[in-house]
């Protein structure tokens, strides 16, 4: 005896509802799979080319080709030649063409100081007629964080050199300073006059501003540390003030 | 205006930079205090004031021991020497620098014993003891590791001078020119000066008398630049002695005469001594 009856209303057109729903559901995956081939550009006809850089590092498949910011194409393609350089290929949407010219130049950089690596095309000149398929773009890199603050050292070094040889010379000058108000007080056998010994007290303070702020951190930090210094010797037994017969 | 861009950028990264770091520690007070005196003695030495000299580096030598620092210790003995030399006091001068070698602390850096026995070998040719002059310029290379320390260049051109000594010619401005392209490739033009008089000095003595003239103005050049005036005394009577073998009498004598008033100026007996002798034997 069968469980349900055969004239129920409800079966009624059963295959042909069935039909319909696989249908539906066949017409929907269609659907999807079109619309993700439409985001991901499957269907916009594209044209590649490629160029050659010494290494692939930081160049990964499927990496983002920009112009101007805007994504117009990936990476398609990284190949070993024979020379041991690397062949890259793009594909770049035809819709951007018209900008990428024989003269446009392919560059690697990071978006941001931290951000992905991306192929950025510069575009051409105008007169330039526009790169065709599987042609060859000029290639380059940007020059790295690593190569920015070996730039930014070469740059910075001789500031703080310059930083040193102003507070040393000022030391020098305030010294050398302090050094004739000494002499000449000798020479007088007296006290100084007022205004003198008034110049005396600012060579003194104005010495000790400069020592308190060459230790004003972080000044400071950029001075070597004083140390105790060894009196030259030269090779004839000479030294300064000297400087020939050691004796 | 991109440079003015950069420059400013530069700027801002330097102050970030000294500002992401900690400051650095203050030197203890001792340290500080012996810094000073060590100061104090080097100007005074500036000054020509040897006993002023003396004692801020006995000052500075107490307090550097006071807190067992073997650099500064070793650093103030090498000075004590040298003032002690200037002061005529050899014996003094030695003992100061034997005080250094023979001292036993892990801290007393090579670099200051291979000084020391450097001019411990200078001290003893100067006093005209080759032999033990010799030993400690042995002494003092094998403190300086594969030939390439501070030192090198000096020690080239005292061993240079100490073969011409022995008038083995060849030896010598072998060495000459060692210590010469040394000196030249770390830019220490009082050095170079030297090598060039040692090697004027052999072809002096080669009696390659328009060689030795022009190597004594070279080295005379540099010296005029280094504002050494004890240097340029020894160059012109060098250039003086070549130019009167050579038979240029008047042209020796003007050369005498200008190291005769640069000796005098700086009251250096011995150059002075020499000159009047080199104007003398024009005379004869």
């Amino acid at each position: 005896m069968a469980i349900l009856r055969d004239d129920d209303a409800r079966f009624r057109y059963l295959s042909r509802k069935i039909g319909i729903f696989l249908w539906l559901a066949a017409a929907g995956i269609a659907l999807t799979l079109v619309s993700i081939g439409i985001k991901q550009e499957l269907f916009v006809p594209k044209t590649t080319v490629f160029f050659v850089t010494d290494s692939g590092r930081d160049i990964v498949h499927g990496m983002a080709v920009k112009l101007s910011g805007f994504n117009i194409g990936k990476v398609k393609q990284l190949a070993l030649t024979e020379q041991a350089t690397v062949k890259v290929t793009i594909e770049i949407n035809d819709t951007y063409m018209k900008w990428v010219r024989k003269d446009s130049k392919a560059r690697l950089l990071k978006e941001g100081l931290i951000g992905d690596n991306v192929i950025e095309i510069a575009p051409g000149t105008e007169k330039t007629p526009a790169l065709a398929k599987d042609e060859e773009i000029g290639f380059e890199r940007d020059r790295g964080v690593g190569q920015l603050i070996e730039d930014l050292n070469d740059e910075v070094r001789p500031l703080i050199q310059d930083l040193r040889n102003v507070v040393r010379h000022a030391d020098t000058m305030l010294g050398s300073a302090n050094r004739n108000l000494e002499n000449l007080e000798k020479v007088t056998r007296s006290d100084l006059p007022a205004a003198v010994r008034g110049g005396k007290e600012v060579v003194e303070s104005s010495k000790r501003v400069v020592d308190s702020v060459s230790r004003t951190w972080p000044i400071s930090n950029n001075i070597e540390q004083p140390k105790a210094g060894v009196l030259p010797m030269d090779s004839y037994g000479a030294t300064p003030p000297q400087g020939g017969h050691s004796k | 205006m991109n440079q003015v861009v950069r420059a400013i950028f530069v700027v801002s990264i330097v102050s970030v930079s000294a500002c992401g770091s900690a400051p650095p520690p203050p030197l203890p007070a001792a340290e500080e205090a012996a810094l000073r005196s060590d100061q104090r003695g080097r100007e005074a030495f500036r000054r020509g004031d040897m006993k002023e000299a003396l004692a801020s580096y006995d000052d500075a030598l107490r307090l550097y021991s006071s807190i067992e620092n073997g650099q500064g210790a070793a650093t103030e003995l090498l000075n004590i020497a040298t003032v002690q030399y200037q002061l005529g006091q050899r014996a003094l001068a030695l003992q100061a620098l034997d005080q250094l070698l023979t001292a036993r602390s892990a801290t007393t850096p090579e670099a200051l014993k291979a000084e020391a026995a450097y001019r411990r070998a200078v001290f003893d040719f100067d006093a005209g003891d080759s032999a033990n002059a010799a030993q400690w310029l042995e002494r003092a290379q094998g403190l300086c590791p594969a030939g390439n320390c501070e030192l090198a260049g000096r020690m080239l051109n005292l061993k240079a001078r100490m073969v011409l000594a022995r008038k083995q010619l060849d030896a010598a401005e072998n060495d000459a020119k060692r210590a010469l392209e040394l000196n030249r490739r770390r830019n220490d033009p009082i050095e170079e000066a030297n090598s060039l008089r040692i090697l004027a000095d052999i072809a002096a003595h080669r009696g390659q008398h328009a060689q030795a003239v022009t190597a004594y103005e070279q080295a005379l050049a540099l010296d005029k630049q280094a504002a050494a005036p004890g240097k340029i005394a020894l160059d012109l009577l060098g250039a003086g002695r070549s130019l009167a073998a050579a038979g240029k009498t008047k042209e020796a004598a003007e050369y005498a005469e200008r190291a005769l008033r640069v000796a005098e100026s700086i009251g250096d007996e011995r150059g002075q001594q020499e000159a009047k002798a080199l104007l003398n034997s024009r005379s004869r």
